[in-house]
């Protein structure tokens, strides 16, 4: 047996432990900025503004530079909370110059919405770098950490703004939520109902734009946009309501933060790096696994339906017959299911005394016979429906083939077509029998 | 007291646009419309594509700054009487996949009336459970919207618009994509909330469906006819309406905007 070394999960424990013990303003800085990225990653993500975020994430580098550039002149230094807000003051100038100049470019040139976002982006990020060559000698500014973040090298002064700007988003959420959320939903309402629009947009960009630069040094530029969308769309996956998505996108973007620093500190690997890819084997699971999108639930329901559907088949195919059929005739008839899903529809109607065997043959019982008159009737329903929609004769067969299964509905249908006796092609449509009246749709 | 706001209302037009013109980059949506839509009334906005009526939907919620000319509702400018609107959105244009219930999506008619950071009262919640059933969607109310059939989605966003209780109701296309029985019961419906006082604006561009209504507006970049069906929606007048009305100057103002010197040689 492959077994595991007790003495690396030992080392790997003790490993973690050091991270809590040294880093822990580190970690607690990273998980509050993860959360606050999750949470306004919920509202990117239902706005379809990634690549907004993308292009605000990289263009306020010139913004941060003429910053560095400027206290560098006047203090001498980056230091100190004033450090942090002259970052802040530079980011923000920045995001708000390349989001004029999208929305300026966009109304006036010929140029379509995302072709302009990208051209906006990439020349603000690379008058950023060209800014940076342009640093005298002995000046340091660390590309590469404003690209992917070092947060080992979290300082108090960081600390401290992430821990006014976190709070400070989930404030503005909790107070804008109403409008964010009608926003996001349905923007001409939003408008039509007063809910002052521009307002709203433009504070939630300057929260984002803030949240952004004080991620700078945890993740990074290029791994903040991912911790933005990809909580969020984890989270996406996973319900059916704002709120849980909210607060869940949250959860994921703070976990991702907190296990990448510890992970990244034990495996001596990049930390912002460590935390995306944690994000995203999050979402990796929750794409397989979520109970409602999942594609493991969605396969299995499908699975399930597809052998509902060639029970549902073998029943009618029986009824419409009239008379027991053996197994090939029954393939025959049924050629849609595969043969997997045939036999194990007739296994469980043998199961639940819909079938019987009659002598190598098929026959249905008492009650299966009632089952399958009720599919008959309902292909024909559907028939007469698709017809009286204008569908060309020759085709409402394959259509009803697939819609019978929908017998509740037909009864629907049933009322609606005013009561019809045949089909458009001149059969039956045979009665609702009393047992079914009792109403059994359900399976 | 019936009496009395029954006459007020006939003599007070629910919509009033004077002399509107709005364009949009120098292009002209809509050239000086003038119209009195009538209160406590089912209106049909017509027209043929491009007519400017979703434009005319637009000037009518406030949402497009207006070239000249101004536009009234209830007597007053739109920004005062906006709780009093109710939007219903076309249904092609809404996001299926957000995620909300189809109780959550009529909540939103309330938000106009909550103060920020409060719960909603039960007040609201009760509003929210009449609406839904004036739409007979109670049963439905706690699932998610993408698993509602078209006539049912579009019967929510109405109660939605039913629990803002607001006096108009503005509809953009409700009857595009959904089948002729859903289309009755949805006529059925709105019939029913005008006789009840309410006032109801709807782009419609479904011809047969005009004499169920009681005022036909007939758009096309300006207002071709407008009045009760019988004589709005006479087949001359639905001719001039979808004859390219107004094409040669368009395509006049377009070189205009262009700068293309060469045809004004």
């Amino acid at each position: 047996m492959n077994s595991v070394d007790p003495a690396v999960v030992f080392s790997f424990g003790e490993r973690a432990m050091e991270a809590f013990q040294f880093y822990r303003m580190q970690i607690a800085a990273s998980t509050m900025i993860g959360a606050a990225l999750g949470m306004l990653g919920a509202f990117v993500v239902l706005r379809r503004m990634a690549l907004i975020g993308d292009a605000l994430s990289h263009a306020i580098l010139p913004g941060v530079v003429l910053a560095f550039m400027l206290m560098d002149f006047i203090f001498g230094h980056m230091e100190g909370l004033w450090g942090v807000w002259g970052l802040f003051a530079g980011a923000l100038l920045a995001g708000l110059v390349t989001a004029l100049s999208i929305g300026w470019l966009s109304r006036h040139a010929r140029a379509k919405d995302d072709s302009v976002i990208g051209i906006v982006f990439t020349a603000m990020f690379g008058l950023g770098v060209v800014l940076i060559s342009l640093q005298p000698k002995g000046t340091h500014f660390d590309l590469t950490c404003f690209l992917f973040g070092l947060p080992l090298a979290i300082k108090l002064q960081d600390f401290v703004s992430i821990a006014i700007i976190t709070p400070a988003v989930i404030a503005f959420i909790a107070v804008a939520y109403r409008g964010l959320k009608i926003l996001s939903f349905d923007p001409q309402m939003a408008l039509a109902s007063g809910v002052r629009v521009n307002l709203l947009h433009y504070a939630f960009m300057g929260f984002l734009a803030a949240t952004v630069v004080s991620a700078l040094r945890t993740v990074g530029v290029i791994m903040s946009v991912a911790m933005l969308i990809t909580p969020a769309a984890t989270a996406y996956q996973l319900t059916n309501r704002l709120s849980t998505m909210l607060w869940l996108s949250g959860l994921f973007g703070a976990l991702s933060a907190a296990v990448g620093f510890v992970v990244a500190f034990v495996l001596n690997i990049p930390t912002g790096p460590a935390m995306v890819l944690f994000a995203t084997a999050l979402f990796g699971i929750a794409l397989v696994l979520s109970p409602k999108y999942g594609l493991v639930h969605r396969a299995l329901r499908r699975r399930t339906l597809r052998r509902h559907i060639a029970e549902e088949d073998v029943l009618k195919v029986l009824a419409r017959e009239e008379r027991a059929l053996n197994r090939d005739e029954l393939r025959g008839f049924i050629p849609q299911a595969q043969p997997k899903d045939l036999s194990f529809a007739v296994s469980n109607l043998f199961a639940r005394k819909l079938l019987r065997r009659d002598s190598g043959t098929y026959a249905l019982t008492k009650e299966g016979l009632a089952r399958g008159m009720m599919l008959v009737r309902s292909h024909r329903l559907w028939e007469t429906y698709l017809a009286d929609g204008s569908v060309p004769l020759d085709g409402i067969h394959d259509g009803a083939e697939r819609l019978e299964h929908a017998h509740n509905l037909a009864e629907q249908l049933y009322q609606e077509l005013g009561k019809p006796r045949v089909d458009p092609h001149g059969e039956d449509i045979p009665r609702r029998t009393p047992r079914e009246n009792a109403g059994d749709g359900q399976h | 007291m019936p009496m009395a706001d029954e006459e007020k209302k006939a003599a007070e037009p629910a919509v009033l646009f004077e002399s509107v013109t709005v364009s949009y980059m120098n292009n002209p949506a809509l050239r000086d419309v003038t119209v009195a839509l009538p209160a406590g009334r089912l209106t049909s906005v017509t027209g043929p594509n491009g007519a400017g009526k979703t434009t005319f939907l637009r000037a009518l919620l406030g949402l497009m700054p207006l070239d000249s000319g101004r536009v009234l509702v209830f007597g007053q400018p739109v920004d005062a009487v906006r709780k009093n609107l109710a939007y219903v959105p076309q249904t092609e244009s809404v996001d299926w996949d957000f995620p909300i219930t189809a109780r959550d999506v009529v909540m939103m008619g309330r938000y106009p009336h909550l103060r920020m950071l409060r719960r909603p009262h039960e007040r609201d919640h009760h509003a929210v459970d009449r609406a839904l059933e004036r739409v007979v969607m109670k049963e439905y109310a706690d699932r998610h919207i993408r698993q509602l059939s078209g006539g049912q989605q579009q019967r929510i966003f109405i109660a939605r618009a039913l629990a803002q209780e607001a006096d108009m109701l503005i509809l953009d296309e409700p009857f595009t994509g959904i089948d002729a029985r859903t289309e009755e019961t949805l006529l059925d419906l709105i019939t029913k909330l005008s006789r009840e006082g309410k006032t109801l604006v709807i782009v419609n561009h479904d011809l047969s469906l005009l004499d169920r209504f009681d005022f036909v507006l007939l758009l096309n970049r300006t207002v071709v006819a407008a009045g009760p069906p019988d004589e709005a929606a006479t087949p001359a007048m639905i001719r001039r309406a979808y004859s390219g009305a107004l094409a040669h100057a368009d395509y006049a103002e377009r070189l205009i905007h262009e700068g293309d010197i060469n045809e004004f040689r």
